[in-house]
């Protein structure tokens, strides 16, 4: 009847009009009795006659099932009220704060086996949507069997699948797979190179190569095997190889020089102790440059170790494009790549010297400094730099910052550890480069260091006329000291006073204070249960 | 009053002014603040010499800040409420100083003066204005006639020549026939025109269904308009609502024929829409022992932004007045006493869905144009069946849920009542039930949309 109706609307009582036999007794006798009024008035009053007369009949739908079955039941404790204040806090920071400090508040959740109430679950779902997939499967931790019960229906948060990276590992673009690897090796390195393996033989050479980069940005002793069967195999030297194949084998190569269990390692090792003086070994061909106490003596002509072919062929190091302002020769460039990619202790045994020394004779004995008219560089510098990212040796590390400008070397202080990163920004008055800052090694500060930032940041603006910039107090919240909170409220307010309060609160106070108001909401909660 | 965080959202004239507010609700950021039993106030340091003062009257909410801000609630009102609710224990009650005091004493003598007398007019001057408002009320009645006669032309005409052609019309044919009723003085009649353009023609069967129902009740109301001398002084009245006549709130808080029921009100939802240039803020209210449903109304535009006072999950201790009407609904707040931090006592609940049933059918007996039906009810559930939710009663009967409901309030829903039996606060609207919070207890929380601030709809 209701369906008649609507059609009739549709094509137009021009072409089709409205049979008033369909329609309910009463409302035709209604329609009947007007008797006047065109086709259209005759419609648009039945329409409405009809429309109230069916809103006046409508009734309920029985259900046929049993709503028990419905019912959600959490088995583990919430968490109290005092957890909200914190993530309301944690909400209000800007991006590259919020990540750990939502990890740190949920791991006191997670480690008291409590769940957080109902109210706060989707305000924590859509607040996580874009953090890593570790912040979201901690987030599902703590969000009970209610909140696991809505994720099917939140299609527009991703937190579906979390658990099963196949899907993305088989269908996603280049750069989500190697966010996935990159992940993947981060948490579990292990399953990362099972996950590879199974795809390895579809990918192309370059998505290869970025994945073994990944791979040696966390080297671990567990991905021996796989590199050992890829260097033996698929890489190869052929003929006419292409160049990223060649690249690929330098970067396995490197890697495996790395590891002491690999065949590289030991056979690279037993060639290269050939150059060392002092050692048994025959086939000197003699000094270079002529450096009377060098201990290491490298050929002036290729031999059967350094030669193009073996140094292509094994370690897929070529000959070309070599910058004659930085090695005098090939044999040079090719030796760098030893001191990049061997452990330290690799030197220390054949040379029965400290790590120490010999970095210092890499960077300053006359055999290995290159003449460029009248001044002097160190040709090994730049490999000696490379190898402190790999292999994190302290003492060279701290080497290398008393001889170098801090920034050349300043991404090497996260190697160091906290005290003597301290110590080394305290000796060289640093506490206000911000590069220096950012590269602090992972941890809290010592709380006479962490005032002494905050004092020189306040003497920036209040003394040196000086803007702050990069709001570097957000930067720094994650390693300052809890207790300098008194000493920063009491800077804050003398900064009151001072000219350029408002930089110093935007940059520095603002971002550090809300920081640290977390780090002491947390603290506090530790300590009442 | 302590107010809640997202009350405080709701309140916020857009998520910008919240947004910015969050960053101030941070203790040092502020030289002073304080509470007392009717205010609350704060001096902040902003990019002027002089810090800013700003003042929230928490019993009848307002908002006053010395800020240059023309957004009220400005970020710094915000920015204070946030403060007082995260570190509630460090407001402690205090004296008001000298410049809260002055500002609410003033509020409240305000609003304690009676309504300025009218000046007094010879017989002779009201007979004149008694003359001229029947001659431009009569003017009015004529254009009105003539802008009723066209449009019911505009309706028979697309009804012959079939609606299959409206998803094809371009919006500005809606709008220029929209136009001519407003010149015609009938602004109820142009917002009806406006609908057929914004259907929801993305739908293959709901906008047929849509475009029946309006023209039902668009005839309906044209009809009824032809007999309106015939029709009583309260019916007039309401058909002269339905056209666009102004409903004056001063004339409705002076009249002392009309009585304000004192209640404890709890506002139930708040929908914003916006409508050409203005915002429409519509207030859904439930007398919690009245039972009575009211619609408090707040308008702004570019010129005069909205001034909220009122978010959902708000408790007013108040009595309300409503509009004469045959079904009234529409009301203001004629007094308030208290912004509640809870409710005193649980609603009345309906036990089902049949009696709320027989209620809309007796609402539509009364007004036939009736869209929205507030509501209390206890103990239902939601389910799934077949792609739709229903919500199911202690009956096993079930409606259907409005299709506005959105995947983040059916979320809130489920994580909130574990699927299990809640009470529920909600809108019977088109025939569909339109949820807007959920009990537990007194407690009264509401089910939030997704991230949209203002719908556009007519």
């Amino acid at each position: 009847m209701w369906k008649g109706v609507i059609d009739v609307a549709l094509i137009g009582t021009e072409k089709k009009k409205l049979n008033l036999g369909f329609l309910p007794s009463p409302i035709a006798e209604l329609l009947y009795a007007e008797k006047e009024g065109n086709a259209q008035q005759v419609f648009l009053n039945a329409l409405s006659y009809l429309y109230f007369y069916n809103e006046q009949g409508k009734t309920s739908i029985q259900f046929k099932g049993d709503l028990n079955q419905q019912v959600i039941i959490e088995s583990q404790v919430l968490a109290n009220e005092e957890y909200l204040k914190i993530f309301n806090k944690i909400k209000e920071l800007d991006h590259y704060q919020k990540e750990p400090f939502l990890k740190e508040w949920m791991s006191f959740i997670v480690e008291r086996d409590k769940i957080i109430s109902p109210n706060l679950i989707i305000p924590l779902l859509e607040f996580g949507a874009n953090l890593s997939k570790s912040v979201k499967k901690e987030i599902i931790k703590i969000i009970g069997e209610k909140g696991r019960a809505v994720i099917p229906m939140a299609t527009q948060l991703p937190y579906q699948d979390l658990d099963y990276a196949g899907l993305e590992w088989e269908e996603g673009s280049n750069s989500q797979r190697l966010e996935l690897f990159k992940q993947l090796r981060k948490e579990d390195p292990a399953q990362a190179i099972l996950m590879l393996k199974a795809s390895w033989d579809t990918e192309g050479v370059r998505t290869k190569k970025s994945l073994l980069n990944e791979i040696d940005d966390h080297l671990q002793q567990s991905d021996l095997a796989f590199l050992e069967q890829l260097y033996q195999s698929e890489f190869l030297y052929t003929l006419k190889e292409n160049k990223t194949k060649k690249e690929c084998r330098m970067l396995l190569a490197a890697m495996l020089l790395r590891l002491a269990a690999s065949n590289l390692y030991q056979e690279t090792s037993a060639e290269l102790s050939k150059y060392i003086a002092g050692a048994k070994k025959k086939g000197l061909i003699g000094k270079i440059q002529k450096s009377d106490d060098a201990l290491i003596q490298l050929p002036e002509k290729e031999d059967a170790f350094f030669n193009d072919n073996n140094m292509l062929h094994k370690f897929g190091l070529e000959n070309v494009n070599i910058d004659p302002g930085v090695y005098g020769s090939k044999i040079q460039y090719w030796f760098a790549f030893f001191i990049l990619a061997l452990p330290m202790k690799f030197w220390e045994k054949h040379t029965a010297k400290q790590g120490r020394i010999i970095a210092k004779m890499f960077l300053q004995d006359k055999a290995f400094q290159l003449q460029l008219g009248k001044s002097s560089n160190p040709i090994y510098k730049d490999a000696l730099v490379d190898h402190c990212k790999y292999h994190h040796e302290e003492s060279i590390i701290k080497l290398l910052f008393a001889n170098y400008p801090i920034e050349e070397v300043v991404h090497l202080l996260k190697y160091l550890s906290l005290d003597t990163y301290e110590l080394l920004v305290i000796n060289r008055n640093l506490h206000t480069d911000r590069n220096v800052l950012l590269n602090s090694p992972s941890g809290i500060w010592n709380l006479a260091f962490a005032e002494q930032v905050v004092e020189k940041h306040y003497d920036l603006i209040a003394n040196q006329n000086q803007w702050i910039k990069d709001k570097i107090g957000r930067e720094i919240s994650t390693h300052m000291n809890i207790d300098i909170l008194p000493a920063l409220l009491k800077f804050n307010d003398f900064a009151k006073n001072t000219r350029m309060y408002s930089n110093w609160q935007k940059q520095f106070f603002e971002p550090l204070h809300l920081g640290l108001e977390i780090k002491n909401l947390i603290k506090n909660l530790k300590v009442k249960i | 009053m302590k107010f809640t965080e997202q009350q405080i959202a709701n309140l916020a004239p857009k998520p910008a002014a919240f947004k910015a507010g969050q960053k101030l609700a941070n203790l040092p950021k502020w030289d002073s603040y304080g509470r007392s039993e009717r205010a609350m106030w704060g001096e902040l340091r902003g990019s002027g010499s002089k810090p800013y003062k700003t003042q929230i009257d928490i019993v009848e909410l307002a908002y006053k800040c010395s800020c240059p801000s023309r957004q009220f609630p400005c970020k710094h009102s915000l920015g204070l409420m946030l403060l007082n609710t995260q570190n509630e224990s460090e407001f402690k009650a205090s004296e008001e100083p000298e410049w809260v005091n002055d500002w609410i004493s003033k509020r409240q003598a305000k609003a304690a003066a009676p309504p300025k007398e009218e000046k007094d007019h010879t017989p002779a001057e009201l007979e004149k204005l008694e003359k001229a408002k029947k001659q431009r009320a009569d003017a009015r009645m004529m254009s009105v006639k003539a802008g009723v006669e066209e449009l019911e032309l505009w309706l028979k005409d697309l009804i012959r020549m079939g609606y299959l052609h409206l998803p094809l019309k371009p919006i500005s044919d809606f709008e220029k026939v929209a136009a001519r009723m407003v010149d015609a003085k009938a602004p109820g009649l142009a917002s009806w025109v406006k609908g057929f353009g914004h259907l929801n023609y993305s739908d293959k069967k709901a906008w047929q269904e849509e475009a029946m129902v309006l023209s039902a009740k668009l005839n309906l109301l044209l009809q009824t308009f032809k007999n309106y001398n015939q029709l009583d002084p309260l019916w007039q009245l309401s058909i002269r609502n339905l056209l666009g006549w102004n409903q004056s709130t001063k004339d409705l808080q002076a009249d002392k024929s009309i009585k304000a029921i004192k209640d404890e009100w709890l506002v139930i939802s708040q929908e914003r829409e916006e409508n050409d240039d203005l915002i429409i803020e519509r207030n859904w209210l439930m007398g919690t022992s009245s039972k009575r449903a009211a619609l408090i109304l707040n308008f702004g535009n570019r010129f005069n932004p909205l001034n909220s006072t009122l978010s959902a999950g708000l408790i007013l201790q108040a009595a309300l007045k409503f509009f004469p009407s045959v079904y009234e609904q529409r009301a203001i707040i004629q007094n308030q006493r208290a912004l509640l931090p809870s409710l005193s006592k649980l609603p009345k609940f309906e036990k089902a869905w049949k009696p709320l049933r027989s209620q809309w059918r007796s609402a539509m007996n009364i007004y036939p144009w009736i869209n929205n039906l507030s509501f209390f009810i206890e103990k239902v559930q939601i389910i799934n069946s077949g792609n739709q939710y229903f919500i199911v009663d202690q009956k096993q009967d079930m409606e259907i849920v409005h299709p506005r409901f959105d995947q983040r309030q059916l979320m809130s829903w489920i994580v909130i009542s574990g699927n299990g039996p809640i009470n529920l606060a909600g809108i019977y609207r088109q025939g569909s039930i339109l949820p807007m919070g959920i009990f537990d207890g007194k407690k009264y929380m509401i089910l939030e949309k997704e991230k949209t601030y203002v719908e556009r709809s007519y």
